[in-house]
């Protein structure tokens, strides 16, 4: 059941009315089976899965928690680590290694008979292994204790809102919240509504009218050149924020309403200055995730420059094979490592020329300068998260380097309807505004700052422009295939 | 403390009116209920994929309505004139042109003026209907093969299974267990936005308005013109192997005929059936002028009978008599044919069984 689907329009009223109908003691068992309903809708058959990746973090948990000896404890870490992550290897990464390995034996002349299985990828199933496996590691490292109730720790896993595309929450945030009991709130939920509403518009109105025209140059490799492919990149670049931040502000919204605030997943990631603060605004729960649970375990800072280098760039090529099993991801991951490590470098050169040639007296060039540069890291490496394979990424790459002029109205005819490359930029300019308020406003400031019609007249627009403007083709969220 | 009561009894509003659509479109004739009207095959119906007022064209009643239950109408995959496979003179089979349900359908038309028993069967494989049938040769019987242009390259281009596995009857429908089905949701709830009681009318001012504002139109229809107002179908109009715009090679116009050949002399052979088969011709193909102005038809058919000709496969040229007729042959707004259209087709192969010596073969069949 994808978000911007009529099912899930229909579904979540009746979520929320039998939520806030349903005396307490009994509204965790009944969005327990919300969850449930809500991810066989998709496939009954991998809730096998998500069953069980909850028991093996229920039970390792557990008797983590319960026993004393740290050699018991840690065979259980691992039973749980090698059961999560063997299920994500052969459902997700099996086919890829499997191919790399036949490539590298049949280059080096011999044969290779194990053939890839045909199983389809489970939706979700890199976000839930992530947060379960968070949760039994924080239970092992006793920053948490264990969930005695198994179907309480069975509603962690799939509380409905975030299973299958995030945030990746943490235990110590979620769970208790979902032992509290919540009075209907008008504000929290009106708020709710109001980030669900700016989600639907950032996915359907922008997201997926860009779409159009990014698939086209994309999924054709060879056929565009030149400024097209650079104005696709850019493209790109925003749709790809406006597909998972608008999934994230929906799952946010939707818990909200219910009373839970999940952890906020994107900080106005346009504004970045650097590339490391661009992924600590960008995907925040998986970013923080890695940070938690395998920066710091690689070494991180502590142990000298060539360390926290080296774990900055296995960090990043994981994250990049976090997002799909192709070189295509490794290749993403690793040149925003390579970028963080250069500016890690290079920081002080960096201050020192710019001090020099007096850019630092002028903040605002300063910073738009700093701006343009992550955002132009992040457009660059595009080809390679969005073309199906590593030759068509380079293909792309290098058509985009020849000279050749296009006729505007090509690149506006690219568009199934013209109109829709005017909507698009009209779009994406209210979207930089949006972003630039809540990056040095404050949304919920300017919100009380402006006259309450005007607040209605906006929320009357987000309506009229899903209604008009959104495209109701239910295309599935790019972060979906993760 | 207002606000709150309005707001949580709003949600509760909500979610009950929800709720009933949710359980309807699961139930039996649920779905039917709230659209007041028969869940048919519309397919073909380009104003339904759209909604906008300008392509609306009234179309006729449904000629097969169920007296007994209005919600229901007949997807057959038999005559209902004349349901024994077994006993028939002559055998349909073909998709949406013979069973569209706006007009009497090509075979019970076909029973009717030839005064034949005519079976029909809605498939794309006419060897399905003797698997399923488990059918013995017998005498001497004709089978008449409709398949739209659009669907040659996409189903004749491969060989066709010649002994498929019989198809079994499913019960799906009959199950309350469709409450928690979830086979085609998403496409139950748009009809639902589309065609529901209290929504539909503004259902199709939105529509309309983005048609008439941005001409906004569905991706699946997107050559069209107005005044008079025309929709034509995607598959015939994209750069696919369906479209006008195809080039076919000569290869491909033969390796259609030779599988229609392989079909011929196996329903020949081990059925006693002579085969005639009906190409459609695409709507694009006979009124592109409408909506193209220098773009020539590419010459499909009048190819494809000529390699017909030559493997003396029998076939009803619809194309040349569609092209000669200034009538308007389809529906405007509809993929199908309309009174004219089907009776052309009628006449033509009443011609054909004529021609090919049916009413000979059959008073032998009677002397024997």
């Amino acid at each position: 059941m994808l978000f911007n689907s009529l099912e899930f329009l229909v579904f979540f009223p009746i979520v929320l009315m039998g939520y806030f109908f349903i005396p307490f003691k009994f509204r965790w068992i009944f969005l327990l089976i919300s969850s449930y309903y809500f991810y066989i809708c998709w496939d009954p058959i991998f809730v096998v899965l998500i069953i069980g990746s909850t028991l093996t973090d229920y039970f390792c948990s557990i008797k983590i928690a319960a026993s004393k000896s740290k050699i018991i404890r840690k065979r259980l870490l691992y039973v749980s680590l090698i059961i999560n992550l063997g299920l994500l290897f052969f459902f997700k990464y099996f086919n890829f290694f499997n191919d790399s390995i036949r490539d590298v034996v049949t280059l080096l002349g011999g044969t290779y008979s194990i053939s890839n299985h045909d199983f389809k990828l489970p939706v979700g199933i890199s976000f839930y292994t992530f947060q379960t496996l968070g949760y039994t590691i924080d239970v092992y490292k006793k920053r948490i204790d264990a969930e005695k109730k198994l179907l309480r720790f069975a509603l962690y896993v799939t509380y409905f809102p975030q299973l299958v595309a995030g945030p990746i929450e943490r235990a110590k945030n979620l769970i208790p919240q979902l032992r509290t009991k919540y009075e209907f709130n008008y504000y929290r939920v009106r708020n709710g509504l109001v980030l669900m509403l700016w989600g639907f518009v950032k996915k359907m109105v922008i997201a997926d009218r860009i779409a159009e025209y990014t698939s086209e140059i994309f999924y054709n490799p060879g056929v565009y050149k030149g400024v097209i492919i650079w104005i696709a990149n850019f493209f790109f670049y925003i749709q790809i924020y406006c597909d998972f931040s608008g999934y994230s502000d929906i799952a946010i919204g939707a818990a909200g309403i219910m009373g839970v605030k999940l952890m906020r997943n994107f900080r106005q990631p346009f504004f970045a200055q650097t590339t490391q603060e661009f992924w600590s605004r960008w995907h925040i729960s998986l970013t923080t995730w890695f940070r938690d649970y395998l920066y710091v375990f690689l070494g991180g800072r502590r142990n000298g420059q060539f360390r926290m280098i080296l774990s900055i760039i296995i960090v990043f090529l994981i994250n990049g094979l976090w997002h799909g099993a192709t070189w295509n991801f490794i290749i993403f991951g690793g040149v925003h490592g390579l970028f963080i490590v250069l500016y890690v470098l290079l920081r002080d050169t960096i201050k020192k020329i710019k001090n020099k040639i007096g850019l630092l007296k002028y903040n605002i060039v300063d910073s738009v300068l700093n701006i343009s540069v992550v955002s132009l890291v992040f457009i660059s490496t595009s080809p390679f998260f969005m073309t199906k394979t590593f030759s068509d990424a380079l293909v792309i790459i290098r058509d985009s380097f020849s000279i050749s002029i296009s006729n505007p109205t090509t690149i506006i005819n690219i568009f199934k309807f013209p109109v829709d490359f005017w909507i698009s930029v009209l779009a994406i300019l209210v979207l930089y505004y949006v972003e630039y308020v809540a990056e040095y406003v404050g949304l919920e400031n300017w919100f009380k700052k402006i006259p309450k019609f005007l607040m209605w007249v906006l929320l009357l627009i987000g309506v009229s422009s899903i209604v008009f403007f959104g495209k109701w083709d239910a295309l599935d969220f790019i972060y979906f295939q993760f | 403390m207002r606000k709150d009561k309005i707001l949580k009894y709003s949600i509760y509003i909500l979610g009950v009116f929800c709720l009933c659509i949710f359980i309807f479109i699961r139930v039996k004739y649920g779905l039917q209920f709230i659209q007041n009207a028969p869940f048919c095959h519309d397919g073909g119906d380009l104003y339904r994929q759209n909604y906008i007022t300008d392509f609306r064209e009234p179309l006729p009643p449904f000629s097969n309505i169920n007296q007994k239950n209005k919600y229901e109408l007949p997807w057959y995959t038999n005559s209902p004139k004349h349901p024994s496979f077994d006993s028939a003179d002559i055998v349909c089979v073909g998709d949406s042109y013979f069973f569209f349900h706006w007009l009497t359908t090509f075979p019970e038309r076909l029973q009717d003026e030839t005064g034949e028993k005519v079976y029909y069967y809605n498939g794309y494989n006419p060897m399905q209907p003797f698997m399923n049938a488990a059918y013995k040769k017998g005498r001497k019987k004709v089978l008449i093969y409709e398949m739209g242009e659009r669907g040659l390259m996409h189903y004749l281009i491969q060989r066709m299974p010649l002994n498929p596995e019989p198809e079994k009857k499913t019960n799906e429908d009959d199950s309350f267990c469709l409450l928690l089905s979830k086979n085609d949701i998403e496409r139950k709830y748009n009809r639902v936005l589309q065609r529901g009681m209290f929504i539909a009318d503004l259902y199709e001012k939105i529509a309309t308005f983005k048609f008439r504002t941005f001409e906004y139109i569905n991706y699946k229809t997107p050559v069209y013109c107005l005044n008079p107002s025309w929709l034509f179908v995607k598959e015939s109009v994209n750069n696919s192997e369906s479209s006008f715009f195809y080039q076919h090679t000569d290869k491909e116009i033969q390796t259609l005929c030779d599988n229609l050949k392989r079909i011929q002399t196996k329903l020949k052979e081990e059925y006693n059936m002579e085969l005639v088969f009906m190409p459609i011709p695409s709507k694009i193909s006979i009124y592109h002028s409408l909506v193209f102005e220098n773009e020539e038809y590419n010459n499909f058919l009048p190819r494809l009978y000529k390699g017909l000709d030559i493997l003396q496969i029998p076939y009803v040229d619809l194309y040349h008599s569609f092209v000669k007729c200034s009538d308007t042959l389809y529906y405007r707004t509809d993929t199908h044919w309309n009174e004219k259209g089907i009776t052309i087709a009628i006449n033509k192969t009443i011609e054909k069984l004529t021609e090919i010596g049916y009413n000979n073969d059959k008073a032998n069949n009677e002397c024997q």
